[in-house]
C-alpha cells in the first residue's frame, strides 16, 4: 500500500471508528428506552476481556459468550487492530487527544521508547484474570467498554443537571419557551433514568484517569495501562496481517514520529503488540517502503517484543495480591455477609455468590434499567461486591412488567426470565417498619403504598390502626418484591416500608 | 346555564401577566404567584343558580363526551376560537384501557376532538404519571388515540417539575403553597376528564382528585389530611369544565387495579362545570352517597361547589 493510498485509508480508517462509537452510543440510548430491544449489553457480548474474566470466575461456558469469538478470530489475524479501527474509547481519546495535543507537547517528553512502560498493561491483565479465578471479579474497573458505558450511565444526571443550571443563569429558568424546542428534541435522550445513580462520581472519575492519561502521551491508556489491548496484543502475537518492515529504516525516522501508539522501540524495532495498524506510519512513508500486509508466521523470526522475562514476573507479581486478597476474610477485601438492603437484580435472589463470579460490573443493566432502580454498589459486601449492580427500591421500583435487565446482561448473571417468571422470585419482601410508617406513629392517614402496590389483589392490605386512621399491612404471599411501595413511600429519608433480602426473613412456620 | 369562563377577563390578563413575568423573573428568591384571583373567577357559580350536569349513556363510547356536552350547550359555549387548552385525563398507571385505571382513550379522543371543533389554537394533553410514563402513555392507549387525530394543534406531552411554577393559596386550611404546572396554569380553558373509579384511602378517584395530575413536587404528603388538601389545591386552578369517565368503573383494588373482574361497564360519561356537583353526582355510581367521599365535603365547604344534589339540575341525553 502506497503512501497515497495510505492516507486515504486513514480517512477510512475514522470514518469506521465513528461509525463504530456513535453505535454504541445509539445502544446506550436505545437500551435506556422502555422499548425492548438492543442495548449496549451487546457490544459486551463482543468483549473478549470480560467474557474471560466471566469464564475464569464461574468456571462455566455461557452460550451468550459466542460473539467473543469473532473477536479473539480478529485478534489473531490482526492483532490490535480493534484498537486503531474499532474501539469507541479509542476513539474519544483520539478526539481528546486532538483537544489537548498542544498541553501534551508542553509538559511532557514522549516515555514511548520504554519497554518497561508496557508492562503495566499486561500486569493489569493478569491480575484482572487471576482475581477472577481466585473468585474476585474486578474486570469491571479497567475493561474499557465497562469504564464508558457505567460512565455513560451515571453521567445522565450530572449532565441534564449541569446543563439545567447553566440554562437557569442564562435564561432565567430550566426551561424556557425559547428553548422548547430543543428540550422536546433532547427528550428521547432525556426519558430514562430518574435521579442520581448511587457512586455516579465514582464511575465518572475512573473514566476522566483514563482521560487524564491522554495527556502524558497520545493514546496513553491504550499503551500502557488497557489490558484488552494486551489481550488483543497477545492474541495477535503471530497475527498474519501487519506492518511491513518490521522495523524503522536506518536514517529515517518517520515512522516512529507518526506512531500514535509509540509501537517503535528505541532500537527501532516495532513492537507488534503495540501496533494498531493505524496506518500513519504508512502514509507518512516518503519513500513508500512502509505498508500492510498478509505474512504466514515465522515463529523463529517473530521479534522478542514481549519480554517474557519481564512480563512473568510483573504477572506473578500482580496475581499474588488478588488472589490473597480472595481469598482472606479481611474486611473491606473479602465478601462478606450482605447487609439486609442489598438487593440484587430481579431473578437472582439471596445467590450473591455466583452472581458476584458472572458480573463483570459492565453497567449494562444500570444504563438499560427504565426506572432507575439499579445502582452501583460499593463496598457493602467487601471488595468482591465493588461496583456491582444492586436494586435500590428507595430510587426507583423494579417494574413488574420489566425483563430489561436480565434480557441483556451480557454474561447470564442476571438470568433471562419471563414477566411471569420474575414475579416468582422476588428479589426482596416489603416489611413495614413500625416506628416510621405514619398511620402507625400518629393519627394521621396515608396508605400511599397500598395504593401503588401493583398486584392486582392489593399485597398491601388496609387494616385498623391504633389511631383512627387505617394501617398498611403485607401480605407476604403476595408480595413480588417490586419496592413500589418504598420508592413512593412519602417520608422524607428512608421509607417506613422497605424490601429486605429474602435470607434475612425468618423461615416460614 | 354555568359560569362562563372568559379567557379576556382583566383578573385573567393580569395572571397571565404574573406567570410571564415569574417566567422571566430573577429565580434566586422564587416569587409566588397568588392565583385566589384565579380561583374566585373560575370558582364556584352563584348560590342560587342550579348547575347543569349531562349525562350520556350507550355503547358508542366516542359519542357520549359529545352527547353529554350537549346538555351543557356544547363545547363551543366553553371554548373559544383561538384560545389554549389543556385537557388533563388520568394517564397515571401502566394499564390498559378495558383495566379501568385510567381514563379512556375513545373519550379522551373525543374531548380533544370537540375542543379543535370549537376552535382552539392548541390543545395540550398530558397528565403526571404514577409508573412510568412511556409505558402508560403507550398502554393506557391515549398516546395511540392522541396521535391518530393527526392535528398539529394536539400536543401530547409530558409534565416536566422544571416547568412548575410555586402558587400561593391564600385560602387553603393545609395547603398555602404548591408548585403546578406552567400549561395548566397559563391555558385559556383547563379541561379535567377524569375516570371514576376505587380508591383505597378517598374511597374513590374522581374529578377532584384528579388536580393531583398537575401538581410537581413530592405528592405523597398530600395524603395526610387528603380530603382537606385536595380541596386547597383544587382552589389553585379550578378546572373549566369537568367530564367524567364511566364508560366502565373500577369498583375494587384501585386506584389501578388489575383484574378484570373488579371492572363494571357502566358506558357513562357525565359533563359538568362545577366539579362538586359531578364529583357528588358520581357517588352514585358506586352506591355511595356524596358525603362518604370526605375531598367532596371539603371542597363543597370550601365554596368550590355545590353538593347537594337537590340543587343540581340533571340532564339524562
Amino acid at each position: 500500500m502506497s503512501a497515497g493510498h495510505g492516507s486515504r485509508a486513514i480517512w477510512v480508517r475514522r470514518a469506521v471508528q465513528l461509525g463504530c462509537l456513535a453505535l454504541l452510543l445509539w445502544l446506550f440510548r436505545h437500551g435506556a428506552s422502555a422499548e425492548p430491544g438492543a442495548g449496549a449489553a451487546w457490544w459486551f457480548r463482543f468483549d473478549p476481556l470480560v467474557q474471560l474474566a466471566a469464564l475464569l470466575a464461574d468456571r462455566s461456558v455461557q452460550l451468550l459468550a459466542w460473539p467473543a469469538l469473532f473477536a479473539v478470530a480478529l485478534g489473531l489475524f490482526a492483532g490490535r487492530v480493534f484498537c486503531g479501527w474499532i474501539c469507541p474509547l479509542g476513539t474519544l481519546l483520539d478526539l481528546w487527544g486532538r483537544l489537548t495535543g498542544w498541553f501534551r507537547h508542553l509538559a511532557w517528553r514522549d516515555r514511548s521508547a520504554s519497554d518497561w512502560a508496557r508492562l503495566p498493561r499486561f500486569a493489569i491483565l493478569a491480575a484482572v484474570l487471576l482475581a477472577a479465578l481466585g473468585g474476585l471479579q474486578l474486570v469491571g474497573l479497567v475493561d474499557p467498554f465497562s469504564l464508558l458505558v457505567r460512565a455513560l450511565a451515571a453521567g445522565d444526571p450530572p449532565l441534564r443537571a449541569g446543563a439545567d443550571a447553566v440554562s437557569t443563569l442564562a435564561l432565567g429558568s430550566a426551561i424556557e419557551p425559547a428553548s422548547e424546542a430543543a428540550y422536546a428534541a433532547a427528550l428521547p435522550w432525556l426519558a430514562a433514568r430518574p435521579g442520581w445513580p448511587a457512586l455516579w462520581w465514582l464511575s465518572l472519575a475512573l473514566l476522566v484517569t483514563v482521560f487524564a492519561l491522554e495527556l502524558l502521551g497520545r493514546r496513553g491508556w491504550c499503551r500502557w495501562a488497557c489490558p484488552l489491548g494486551a489481550l488483543y496484543g497477545l492474541l495477535g502475537r503471530w497475527a498474519p496481517l501487519l506492518r511491513l518492515p518490521s522495523r524503522s529504516c536506518a536514517g529515517c525516522g518517520d515512522c516512529r514520529a507518526s506512531c500514535d501508539l509509540g509501537a517503535f522501540a528505541a532500537d527501532g524495532r516495532l513492537r507488534r503488540s503495540d501496533c494498531t495498524l493505524c496506518l500513519r506510519c504508512v502514509a507518512g512513508c516518503e519513500r513508500d517502503r512502509a505498508h500492510v500486509a498478509i505474512r504466514l508466521p515465522q515463529p523463529s523470526s517473530a521479534p522478542p517484543d514481549l519480554e517474557r522475562r519481564r512480563v512473568l514476573i510483573a504477572g506473578a507479581v500482580a496475581a499474588g495480591v488478588p488472589l490473597v486478597a480472595a481469598h482472606l476474610p479481611l474486611a473491606p477485601l473479602g465478601r462478606q455477609t450482605p447487609p439486609i438492603d442489598l438487593l440484587r437484580p430481579p431473578g437472582v435472589g439471596d445467590q450473591d455468590e455466583a452472581f458476584l463470579d458472572r458480573c463483570v460490573r459492565c453497567g449494562a443493566c444500570l444504563a438499560a434499567c427504565p426506572e432507575g432502580a439499579l445502582h452501583s454498589d460499593g463496598l457493602s459486601v467487601g471488595l468482591a461486591g465493588l461496583l456491582a449492580p444492586r436494586l435500590s427500591p428507595r430510587r426507583g421500583a423494579c417494574d413488574p412488567g420489566c425483563t430489561r435487565c436480565g434480557d441483556l446482561c451480557p454474561t447470564g448473571a442476571i438470568p433471562r426470565l419471563s414477566v411471569a417468571e420474575k414475579t416468582l422470585h422476588p428479589p426482596g419482601l416489603a416489611v413495614i417498619d413500625r416506628q416510621l410508617c405514619i398511620p402507625y406513629l400518629r393519627d394521621e392517614s396515608c396508605l400511599v403504598c397500598e395504593e401503588h402496590c401493583p398486584v392486582a389483589e392489593k399485597a398491601i392490605q388496609r387494616a385498623a390502626g391504633p389511631f383512627s386512621q387505617e394501617v398498611p399491612v403485607v401480605a407476604a404471599e403476595r408480595c413480588i418484591g417490586c419496592g413500589w411501595c418504598e420508592k413512593v413511600c412519602p417520608l422524607e429519608g428512608a421509607a417506613g416500608i422497605r424490601l429486605v433480602r429474602l435470607d434475612s426473613l425468618p423461615a416460614e412456620q | 346555564m354555568t359560569t362562563d369562563p372568559q379567557p379576556s377577563d382583566p383578573r385573567r390578563r393580569d395572571f397571565l401577566r404574573q406567570v410571564a413575568a415569574f417566567a422571566a423573573g430573577a429565580l434566586l428568591v422564587p416569587p409566588l404567584l397568588d392565583l385566589d384571583a384565579v380561583a374566585a373567577e373560575a370558582g364556584p357559580p352563584t348560590p342560587d343558580a342550579r348547575p347543569v350536569l349531562g349525562v350520556a349513556t350507550g355503547t358508542d363510547w366516542s359519542a357520549l363526551p359529545v352527547t353529554a356536552m350537549a346538555a351543557l350547550g356544547g363545547m363551543q359555549a366553553f371554548v373559544k376560537p383561538g384560545s389554549t387548552v389543556v385537557v388533563k385525563p388520568n394517564i397515571g398507571w401502566d394499564r390498559t384501557p378495558e383495566q379501568g385505571a385510567n381514563t379512556h382513550p375513545l373519550v379522551v379522543a373525543s374531548v380533544v376532538r370537540m375542543c379543535l371543533t370549537a376552535g382552539a389554537k392548541t390543545v395540550r394533553v398530558f397528565d403526571r404519571t404514577c409508573n412510568n410514563r412511556d409505558k402508560c402513555y403507550a398502554n393506557s392507549g391515549i398516546r395511540a388515540a392522541v396521535e391518530a387525530i393527526a392535528d398539529p394543534r394536539v400536543q401530547l406531552t409530558f409534565p416536566d417539575d422544571r416547568k412548575a411554577i410555586p402558587v400561593r393559596i391564600a385560602q387553603g386550611k393545609l395547603i398555602t403553597e404548591w408548585s403546578l404546572y406552567r400549561e395548566a396554569l397559563e391555558c385559556d380553558h383547563y379541561i379535567n376528564v377524569p375516570v371514576a373509579k376505587h380508591h383505597g384511602l378517598s374511597r374513590l378517584t374522581l374529578g377532584i382528585k384528579n388536580i393531583m395530575g398537575i401538581m410537581a413536587g413530592n405528592r405523597g404528603s398530600i395524603h395526610q389530611g387528603i380530603h382537606q388538601k385536595l380541596a386547597d389545591i383544587y382552589r389553585a386552578r379550578p378546572a373549566t369544565l369537568t367530564i367524567l369517565d364511566a364508560t366502565r368503573i373500577l369498583l375494587r383494588n384501585g386506584p389501578q387495579g388489575g383484574k378484570l373482574e373488579d371492572v363494571e361497564v357502566r358506558n357513562t360519561v357525565a359533563a359538568c362545570a362545577d366539579p362538586v356537583a359531578i364529583d357528588a353526582w358520581a357517588t352514585g355510581l358506586f352506591g355511595l352517597k356524596p358525603a362518604d367521599v370526605g375531598y367532596i365535603a371539603s371542597a363543597a365547604e370550601a365554596g368550590l361547589g355545590i353538593m347537594d344534589l337537590d340543587r343540581v339540575r340533571i340532564v339524562q341525553a
